[in-house]
């Protein structure tokens, strides 16, 4: 049928080059790519039944969800639910500690496989390369729960082997996972340690897609390998590099909420204290499945907004952006 | 001030007691009348092809059908022992398929994922078993519509259930809603503190060695762990002691209370007065004593500076390891430890339960009970097979021959009958695979997480598995109180306390972690129970109030 279409309209003989409306265009396209378009639909289809679908739950965050009555038949409440996580003393803080973590865990967090793919990248030795390079990704299959364990462990204050070392340097023992000062400090060390051998991975695909040719040119002019990796490597990977901070960026309000479960305790709270373990103690446990979907949606509102700004600010900036 | 707390504790006592004597007039008399208008309902119930009735008609005869026609879906936390799920349909559980006639579809999930998983699906409203033993209150889900309400099957077919009300009256008001309905049956373990008691633990053989006596006060605490500390116990020639551990974070010291008269952990600081009127302890001064005491303990290395931190697995290798001689916990883990010491090759060790530390005013010291609500177990209010399942939960949590069939397993296997009284087998109290009797029991499929109905002399026989605990268990007994309870609250109250108790309970756990961590001068003490009340302590404080005061009168109707 459509097939059909589009030449008898030309076979109506006008001349002048019409502009075609858009439905039209979809509809050539689409019967000239058939294949194509059914390569892409079971993602379509995917995206749509298990994301967009089942967005219609998000009313719950603006309803008194009772489950005998459905998601649509439950009372709206407006805004109540934000109401009341900004009623608590605490919502500030907690806003405040997710932020820095993130903050934080951005600036030593992002550079670490950077660094590292590039020192990788120097290695001449290929067996030695590897070898680094698969020790590295190691830790990044290490569960959260084991991690959190080994950071107990060696952190102890009694006999953990950090504690044990300072104390034969002649220096005080420090109570680690009792100490403010502290909280930040080993929650993103230990973070930064699990994830940038993993992290690295991408970095180092795009520094093998760099053109040889670019270094061979540079060395020609005689650049040092320094100058080398100023002017030809990290211009070549800084679009991946952007890409990939873009995406930090839409993660600001969001934390692994397992690791500080593991590792807090009331008296860390001061900067330990995250939205997520808040909510988890307020009990979502009490079933209150309204309120939790309000506060993951002001999460995901907030991050969504971040990542729109971002992004047009790098694209004004630097012509790199992910739309 | 001492006798003012004495007088206030038997006073409490003395009114609980009360309460409870004429509730349970109330219930019994009430049931007797039910009786009689709903026998007449009950004797042509087609589905009860049981054997007659032997003196007086048996309300809830076994078993509840003979030809099998009847299988409930039922879901539960799975067994906490984890080599041994209930799918596999573990020989306690075969005993009461025999028993009830009533083939069981098991529908379980790992304990810890229990909650996530059965809200999930509640709140699905799909799918859902007949059957639901649950291990968190289900109120929520009642009133929304899903579950069966159980006050008529109760009047008539509840025939064990009343007999277990009758004796423990605070149950059933326990169990009623606001509006005074029932919509779950949870079953009671109190008495499991008298037989197994959760207390101060301490190295029997550490004190002897160093010639001291067992601590009673909490002076007499200090200068024990001050020697455990400073003279060496465990003969390594180093200092390395760290005389007490705990584990459970900053809220398990809050037992150290119980000196001082205060119920700061099992009740969480809110605790009816002589007169009746809800109290939040953390107010009073002696709060500050106890913190003041704390501070003074992990200022000198007394304490575990670790508390906040550690978690069971830390707290036990610091045992095992010899290094710590006293903590906080159930007594039974004093045969584990005692064991692995020995083996280790310290065959004089000995762990045993001591008496809670008296206060410096001379109070005596006491034990909180635990909560008299064990488990909650629903019906579906869509299941077919509803009236069955009653009759089911109705024996599985509260018929005596089975409350000793799940505390004590299966005769011929963990226990044998010996002049009347039930013995542990050698199964159970050396078991081959050096499980605990606890761990025996589970591995059968008894002594489950969900609700369940018990007698005391099961639960001593259980948890009392040699001479020394046993001895000590009754050492302790008379310092036990209960536990402050509370009626259901409203959904309004519920979620006013949710949010308000949370803030509180955060600001207090912090402070009192850095206060008793030396982080936080003392001094501030005002300016914290000031801060508490800021954030609305009374008001907290008032709803526990009407719903301490709505139990009252419950348990009077």
């Amino acid at each position: 049928m459509q097939t059909s279409i589009a030449p008898s309209e030309s076979r109506a003989g006008v001349p002048l080059p019409k502009r075609e409306s858009a439905l039209e265009r979809l509809r050539k396209n689409t019967s000239r790519d058939k294949f194509l378009v059914l390569l892409v639909l079971p993602s379509v289809i995917y995206f749509i039944v298990f994301h967009y679908v089942p967005m219609y739950g998000i009313l719950m965050a603006f309803k008194d969800f009772s489950p005998s009555q459905g998601i649509w038949n439950s009372p709206w409440v407006g805004l109540k639910w934000i109401r009341e996580f900004f009623d608590s003393i605490y919502s500030f803080r907690l806003i405040k500690n997710v932020l820095l973590l993130n903050l934080y865990g951005l600036l030593w967090g992002f550079p670490a496989p950077i660094i590292f793919a590039l020192l990788l990248n120097e290695i001449r030795r290929n067996v030695f390369k590897r070898v680094v390079q698969t020790v590295s990704y190691m830790p990044h299959f290490i569960s959260v729960v084991v991690i959190a364990g080994m950071t107990i462990t060696f952190l102890s204050p009694n006999d953990g082997i950090v504690n044990v070392m300072l104390d034969k340097l002649g220096l005080a023992r420090i109570n680690f996972l009792s100490e403010v000062d502290w909280f930040r400090t080993i929650y993103i060390s230990t973070d930064v340690w699990a994830s940038f051998g993993y992290s690295s991975i991408l970095y180092l695909a795009a520094l093998a897609a760099i053109d040889p040719q670019l270094y061979e040119a540079a060395r020609i002019d005689g650049a040092s390998r320094f100058r080398q990796l100023l002017h030809v490597t990290l211009p070549g990977i800084a679009p991946t590099i952007i890409i990939l901070l873009l995406l930090q960026l839409g993660r600001m309000m969001s934390v692994g909420f397992e690791k500080i479960i593991l590792l807090y305790n009331p008296s860390t709270y001061e900067v330990s204290d995250v939205i997520s373990s808040y909510v988890y103690r307020i009990g979502l446990v009490g079933g209150e499945f309204s309120f939790a979907a309000a506060v993951d949606l002001m999460n995901a509102t907030i991050n969504f907004a971040l990542i729109v700004t971002f992004n047009w600010l790098s694209r004004r900036l630097t012509q790199t952006s992910l739309w | 001030m001492k006798k003012k707390t004495i007088q206030k504790a038997k006073l409490v006592s003395a009114l609980m007691a009360a309460m409870l004597a004429a509730a349970g007039c109330q219930a019994g008399s009430g049931d007797s009348g039910s009786t009689g208008n709903k026998g007449t309902d009950a004797s042509p119930q087609p589905s009860a092809s049981a054997a007659p009735g032997t003196a007086s008609e048996p309300k809830n005869p076994m078993p509840i059908v003979t030809d099998g026609s009847v299988t409930l879906t039922v879901a539960a936390p799975d067994n906490p022992y984890a080599a041994a799920s209930l799918a596999q349909n573990l020989p306690v559980w075969q005993e009461i398929e025999k028993a009830t006639g009533v083939k069981i579809k098991w529908d379980v999930v790992p304990g810890s994922q229990f909650q996530t998983a059965m809200q999930t699906r509640l709140a699905s409203g799909t799918n859902l078993p007949d059957v639901i033993l649950s291990t968190f209150d289900l109120y929520k889900y009642s009133k929304d519509g899903l579950l069966l309400q159980l006050d008529d099957l109760i009047a008539k077919y509840g025939e064990n259930a009343v007999k277990v009300f009758e004796a423990k009256p605070l149950l059933p008001a326990l169990m009623k809603t606001p509006e005074g309905n029932t919509f779950h049956l949870s079953g009671t373990r109190d008495d499991e503190v008298a037989a197994g008691p959760y207390g101060w633990l301490i190295r029997k053989d550490w004190l002897d060695q160093l010639g001291l006596a067992e601590p009673v006060t909490v002076d007499d605490w200090y200068s024990v762990l001050k020697a455990f500390k400073e003279k060496d116990p465990n003969g390594n020639g180093k200092q390395d002691e760290i005389p007490m551990t705990n584990y459970n974070g900053v809220t398990q010291l809050y037992n150290w209370g119980n000196a001082w008269g205060l119920h700061l952990r099992t009740s969480d600081g809110f605790y009816p007065d002589a007169n009746g009127k809800i109290q939040y302890e953390w107010l009073d001064p002696k709060a500050k004593e106890m913190v003041v005491f704390l501070n003074k303990l992990v200022k000198e290395g007394l304490l575990d500076m670790e508390f906040a931190v550690n978690k069971k697995d830390q707290m036990t290798s610091k045992i095992i390891r010899s290094l710590s001689g006293a903590t906080l916990a159930w007594q039974e883990s004093n045969t584990l430890w005692t064991n692995k010491l020995r083996e280790a090759g310290q065959p004089k060790a000995q762990w045993v339960m001591t008496t809670p530390p008296g206060g410096p005013n001379g109070y005596k010291g006491h034990i909180e009970k635990t909560g008299v609500v064990n488990g909650y177990a629903v019906i579906n209010k869509k299941s077919p097979n509803a009236e069955a399942a009653f009759r089911w939960l109705d024996y599985v949590i509260y018929n005596e021959e089975n409350m000793k069939r799940m505390t004590l397993g299966v005769e011929g296997k963990t226990y044998e009958m010996k002049d009347g009284q039930p013995v542990m087998t050698d199964f159970v109290t050396q078991n081959p695979d050096g499980l605990g009797a606890v761990e025996v029991i589970r591995s059968v499929g008894g002594w489950q997480l969900f609700s369940q109905a018990s007698k005391l002399d099961y639960i001593a026989k259980l948890k009392q598995t040699d001479e020394i605990l046993a001895e000590r268990a009754k050492l302790v007994q008379p310092y036990l109180v209960p536990t402050a309870e509370f009626a259901m609250p409203t959904e309004d109250e519920f979620t006013k306390i949710n949010r308000k108790l949370t803030d509180i309970t955060t600001y207090k756990d912090e402070m009192v972690a850095k206060f008793i961590l030396g982080q936080e001068p003392i001094d501030k003490w005002d300016q914290f129970t000031k801060q508490i009340q800021a954030i609305g302590i009374d008001e907290v404080v008032a709803i526990r109030q009407s719903q301490y005061d709505r139990l009252m009168s419950q348990n009077q109707k």
